[in-house]
């Protein structure tokens, strides 16, 4: 001890000697116990929650789920499925394979650098599908996604010049001089027959001399004969087990409503349908409702609003009478009431090709929903994880029976998807936390001598 | 139902024993936190930032070594915490002229705030050190436990403490020389 020490202690005791003692406020003390409290509970709710996090990733990272499991019925072959799923997400790790099984929709996609599809069951299961697999010959560098169609059953995956079985996981090359590959665009989608036992592959008659082809599973091969010259026939799709719907181009805003039955030589004359405004020229496309009694036609159209970029319209007729239907207006119709005469569909570039739900079209491009119906009300929701425009084929090209909902599938995609920023976030908040406690830390571990001065008693 | 009653009058008991050391150690304590931080409302602050902490482990807490456990939470959070560091003054922001020696109405030197400012261009782990060891009269050895650092550390960090003292006050410097610690 030195006289220079001495002289600081004696300042500064004299220094706090100055300070006035001011009472405690009972708040105040309140006030602090309380914080204590608060720090207790927030500790413990910290490390509760961090063990949950944690756990959730490492469950994540090693259990294999992401394939939902759902009760549905079994559906034997031939006969269509009687449900889709309501939310199709992509799980952690897809389960690449030749056999998906019952295939309810298929999103063209890639996978580790891989083009392929990923089918998807009615639960809501996603399973990759390599190109390699689907296809035969010399394939083209992607899987067009328009140029696909499942089968009503789910069980036939139809591209250009294949058929690809999804439950046993082989292919069976059909068209092979059909020039089928060249008839791209719209025209160009395969289509199945109700009962999932027959495709038609259209085809370009310049090239084939041959509207289409029909392919039947249990063997054979049947020409579609020609419906006249001129454009090509708008095939539409099937209206039973037998009979096609076509529509043959008699001016530049008519149509003639043709059906051709297996077996016939020639095209059977049926309704007019008439769109004013349309003019010479490729780019349109045509389906028929599942049950026949409508028809979707669509026509590439400039601009809708620039005129510049292409655009698409869609109109909805009786396919009996050929009367335009409309469109429906607001909320979905269950019946003709509600469909306004006159109104069309229209959007911006080709898109997607629509899919049907009973009677109503439903809109693929750009989110899976009725046509005309709310923005935001998804029959069927596709994340964006499949690619920024996913456009799924649906089996038999429609939505039949009842929505699967997979919530769980949805969340745990977003747990994947947020995994990584969010495990930084917990290690970010872990270091913060761990700073703080250093302090605590060091005023706990190390122990205070047992006998310690209290100063100023 | 009975172990619920029996946490209930446990949970009590220990309140009403923090409340009675809060009541009892407060001024001094405070007093302590007004030379580590220069005014009285961020002492305030930091005290009740310390006895939170207390409180929030005072079910651990060995009542007889109570004060020692608070202190040493008051002087690791005056020289760790951000959030209580960035309300002091940075030393090297205030200029050494503001430590002159402040006079009386007789014109002699307050050794009191001329201290009071030289002790506010220390760093705070420096300021910890003085007051532990000249004001509480702790030894190098606890003020280390205290600090939660080595007695070398406090050595050094005193020793630095003394020569820019030096430097700040003139007029307390007469009577320092080479400060010699105890051991």
């Amino acid at each position: 001890m030195t006289d220079s020490s001495t002289r600081v202690r004696e300042v500064l005791a004299r220094l706090a000697a100055d300070l006035p003692d001011d009472d405690l406020d009972p708040a105040m003390l309140d006030a602090i116990w309380r914080t204590g409290s608060r720090r207790r509970w927030r500790d413990r709710a910290g490390v509760v929650a961090t063990l949950g996090v944690i756990a959730l990733l490492v469950l994540g990272a090693f259990v294999p789920w992401g394939v939902p499991t759902a009760a549905l019925p079994a559906t034997p072959p031939g006969v269509p499925l009687t449900s889709y799923p309501e939310h199709v997400a992509m799980p952690w790790r897809p389960h690449a394979t030749v056999t998906p099984g019952l295939t309810s929709l298929v999103v063209p996609g890639t996978q580790e650098g891989r083009v392929g599809v990923y089918a998807i069951g009615p639960d809501g299961s996603v399973s990759f599908v390599s190109r390699d697999d689907v296809t035969a010959g010399s394939p083209p560098t992607v899987i067009p996604g328009p140029s696909l169609a499942v089968s009503p059953d789910g069980r036939w995956l139809a591209s250009a010049s294949t058929l690809f079985d999804l439950v046993r996981g082989h292919r069976v090359g059909i068209t092979p001089d059909r020039s089928v590959e060249d008839a791209e665009g719209r025209g160009a989608v395969p289509s199945w027959s109700p009962d999932s036992s027959r495709v038609l592959y259209p085809t370009v008659p310049s090239l084939a001399g041959t509207e289409a082809t029909v392919v039947d599973l249990a063997g054979g091969v049947q020409d579609v004969p020609p419906a006249g010259v001129g454009d090509a026939l708008l095939l539409a799709g099937w209206t039973d087990e037998e009979t096609v719907v076509g529509l043959w181009r008699r001016s530049a805003d008519e149509f003639t409503v043709l059906t051709w039955s297996i077996g016939d030589d020639h095209w059977t004359t049926g309704a007019t349908v008439s769109w004013p405004g349309w003019e010479e020229g490729p780019g349109a496309a045509a389906s028929v409702s599942p049950d026949g009694s409508r028809l979707l036609l669509l026509r590439s159209v400039d601009s809708i609003e620039s005129g510049t970029n292409p655009g698409t319209q869609a109109q909805v007729f009786d396919s009996s009478t050929g009367a335009l239907v409309g469109f429906p207006v607001g909320d979905v119709p269950e019946s003709a009431v509600g469909w306004e005469e006159g109104s069309f569909l229209s959007w911006e570039g080709y898109g997607c090709r629509p899919a049907w739900r009973g009677d109503v079209p439903v809109i693929t491009d750009g989110g899976v929903r009725l046509a005309n119906g709310p923005a935001g009300d998804e029959l069927v929701s596709i994340s964006s994880a499949f690619g920024p425009d996913p456009c799924p084929a649906f089996a038999g090209n429609e939505l039949r029976g009842e929505p699967v909902p997979n919530l769980g599938a949805v969340w745990l995609e977003r747990l994947h998807t947020w995994g990584m920023p969010l495990g930084v976030l917990v290690l970010a908040g872990l270091a913060v936390w761990l700073f703080g406690r250093r302090q605590n830390w060091r005023e706990h571990q190390k122990p205070l001598p047992a006998i310690f001065p209290t100063f100023g008693r | 139902m009975v172990a619920t009653t029996a946490e209930g009058g446990g949970h009590v008991a220990q309140r009403d024993e923090f409340d009675t050391f809060v009541r009892e150690r407060w001024p001094s304590l405070v007093r302590s936190a007004i030379l580590l931080t220069g005014d009285r409302d961020s002492a305030e602050d930091l005290v009740q930032e310390a006895l939170g902490r207390a409180a929030q482990h005072w079910s651990r807490v060995d009542l007889p070594r109570a004060d020692a456990y608070v202190r040493r939470i008051l002087y690791t959070r005056s020289i760790d915490a951000w959030r209580w560091r960035r309300r002091q003054p940075d030393p090297v922001e205030v200029s050494e002229r503001d430590a002159a020696p402040v006079r009386d109405a007789s014109g002699r030197a307050d050794d009191r705030l001329t201290l009071r400012a030289a002790l506010a261009l220390l760093t705070p782990r420096q300021r910890a050190v003085l007051v532990l060891r000249f004001y509480e009269d702790r030894t190098e050895v606890e003020t280390a436990v205290l600090l939660g650092c080595s007695v070398s550390t406090v050595k050094s960090q005193a020793r630095h403490a003394l020569e820019r003292l030096r430097v700040l006050a003139p007029d307390l410097a007469v009577t320092y020389g080479h400060e010699e610690v105890r051991p």
